[in-house]
Order: C-alpha cells, then sequence, then structure tokens
C-alpha cells in the first residue's frame, strides 16, 4: 500500500524537485505534503500520518536538527523515520545527524537512484522497478 | 588552502548544474543580445574560514535553469519567484559542494540564506582573475565569484 511522505525543505523549487525526483525513483508513495520548515512540518505532523519526512537542515524558523530534536522529544512522532537531505559534508555534522536519530542522509544534488536506495526500505517500490545497488551519496544509518 | 579555489568553483559548479540541472558548459555564447540586466546571487558560509560565493548571470539563464530544474518545457511561464528561488537552491548547493572539496570533511561550515537581486551590468569594473571566473553554461554567460572574508580564531 502507498505510503504518505513529508517534505520539509524551504525551497519550493526543491520541494518540487524531490517530488519529482520520487517519481522518477518508481517509490511507492501516497500523498506528499509539504512544509517550509520545522515549524510548518509540525502542523503538517499534527494533522497527517506519514511513513518517512525527508528532511532540508538549513532552514529558517526552525531548522532540521531542532525539528530533529522536537520530534525525538514526542511519543507520537519520535518513531517516524527521517531522512536528511541537505548539502552537508562535514563529518562531524554527519554524524550529528546520525546521533539525533536520523534513519537515513542524502546529500543534494542526489540522483532518483540515491533516493530510491535509502527510500525503499521505508516505502517500497512499485511493481519490479529495478534496483542498481548502492551508490555514492547517501547512508543508511 | 590552496592560492586560488577559482578552478574549483568552476569545477564544482558545472558538476552540480549538470547533476542537478542537466545543464553544462560550453565554449561560446549564444548568438544574440546580451540582456542588460544581470541577476546576482550571493550565500555566506561561516567556519573555520569565512567567505562568499557570488554568481552573476542573466535572467534568461535562471529561467532555463529553473525549468530544467522543475521539469518544465521551456515555453511554459517561470514566474521570477520561481526563478529566484531556484538560483537560491543551486547555490545552496554550489556552497555546500564548495567548501567540503575546498576544506575537506573535518570543519564545520554553518551556510548563510541565499540571496537574489537584480542588478543592472555597467560593465565598468573587470572581474579580479585570482577571484573570479566566467564560463558558458548552455551558451549563457556566467560569472562566479570566491571570496575569503576572514578566519576564526581557536575555539
Amino acid at each position: 500500500m502507498a505510503q504518505d511522505v513529508l517534505i520539509v525543505d524551504d525551497s519550493a523549487t526543491m520541494r518540487k524537485m524531490v517530488r519529482r525526483t520520487m517519481d522518477m525513483a518508481d517509490l511507492d508513495v501516497g500523498e506528499v505534503y509539504e512544509a517550509a520548515n520545522g515549524i510548518e512540518a509540525l502542523a503538517q505532523l499534527a494533522d497527517h500520518q506519514v511513513a518517512v519526512i525527508l528532511l532540508d537542515i538549513n532552514m529558517p524558523m526552525m531548522n532540521g536538527l531542532q525539528l530533529l530534536a522536537r520530534m525525538k522529544e514526542n511519543v507520537r512522532l519520535k518513531d517516524i523515520p527521517i531522512v536528511v537531505a541537505s548539502t552537508e559534508g562535514s563529518r562531524e555534522r554527519i554524524e550529528q545527524i546520525e546521533r539525533f536519530g536520523a534513519f537515513g542522509y542524502v546529500r543534494k544534488p542526489f540522483q532518483p537512484e540515491q533516493l530510491r536506495d535509502v527510500l525503499e526500505p521505508l516505502l517500497g517500490v512499485k511493481g519490479n522497478a529495478g534496483h542498481d545497488g548502492p551508490d555514492a551519496g547517501h547512508d543508511v544509518f | 588552502m590552496p592560492v586560488t579555489t577559482v578552478p574549483t568553483l568552476a569545477t564544482t559548479f558545472s558538476e552540480v548544474l549538470a547533476n542537478l540541472a542537466f545543464m553544462f558548459t560550453t565554449e561560446e555564447a549564444l548568438d544574440g543580445p546580451a540582456s542588460a540586466t544581470r541577476v546576482e546571487a550571493r550565500i555566506t558560509y561561516d567556519g573555520p574560514v569565512r567567505g562568499r560565493l557570488i554568481v552573476r548571470c542573466t535572467p534568461e539563464f535562471a529561467r532555463l535553469l529553473a525549468a530544467n530544474l522543475l521539469g518544465q518545457d521551456e515555453s511554459e511561464e517561470v514566474s521570477p519567484n520561481t526563478w529566484h528561488d531556484a538560483l537560491k537552491e543551486l547555490m545552496n548547493v554550489v556552497c555546500g559542494q564548495f567548501v567540503t572539496t575546498v576544506y575537506g570533511v573535518e570543519p564545520v561550515f554553518q551556510l548563510g540564506i541565499p540571496k537574489v537581486r537584480e542588478v543592472e551590468d555597467s560593465g565598468a569594473v573587470p572581474p579580479a582573475p585570482e577571484t573570479t571566473v566566467q564560463l558558458y553554461v548552455e551558451g549563457f554567460p556566467v560569472e562566479l565569484t570566491h571570496e575569503v572574508v576572514g578566519q576564526s580564531g581557536p575555539a
């Protein structure tokens, strides 16, 4: 059954790109909700249950790490898998993302195959879409 | 840090554009009159070193970038808000890749929020070659600048 997704990114362009990339990756996605920062994300999560959150880090108002920390303190939200999609490249910051409890990390710019590799365990793929195997630029923690 | 980071900036910018938007650097400009308007996009980074990246391009380049990012046909209308946002996201990704390439994965950098503005091209001040490089992307002229503005002391 198709699962719902929340995309959290301050760039409307990037949110549309992620939607398009999920389509290209043949992921079995149901409804896709969007938020431009952590505060909007919490509002969306109050109204909708999602199977996974794709989360940017560098955002105004409430950034991705702040949202991660808030979610881990909330009994209803703490188990929702979060995949961080960010430009972050420093080892310390990626370790910090892992310590904060993210399920995985994919670095921008990413290809459909990289997104599929990290999201497939959470969402599944439509039909019998092929799998190219692990690729650089993503991690499942 | 290398004496000049301009070649690294040009390579990073070209690679990100190819991966993100399927846009490629070209040898020459497109035929036709050059736009007098330029768009300037800036982003800062702050860590052991503080600096900024600046991209100057034409609105036509920015509109093509947005169309490619969104998978739109070139004939479809792209609003200024959309191409401003596309440029900001490009700067964000380029800067994230650039600081890792130049400074490595150990230091942590905080990227600023990208800013975009439209400027008139006076052409009066030639760019400094040690900080600026000009290239063509899909025939559109693009100018890239990297400026180091300071270094943080030991924590």
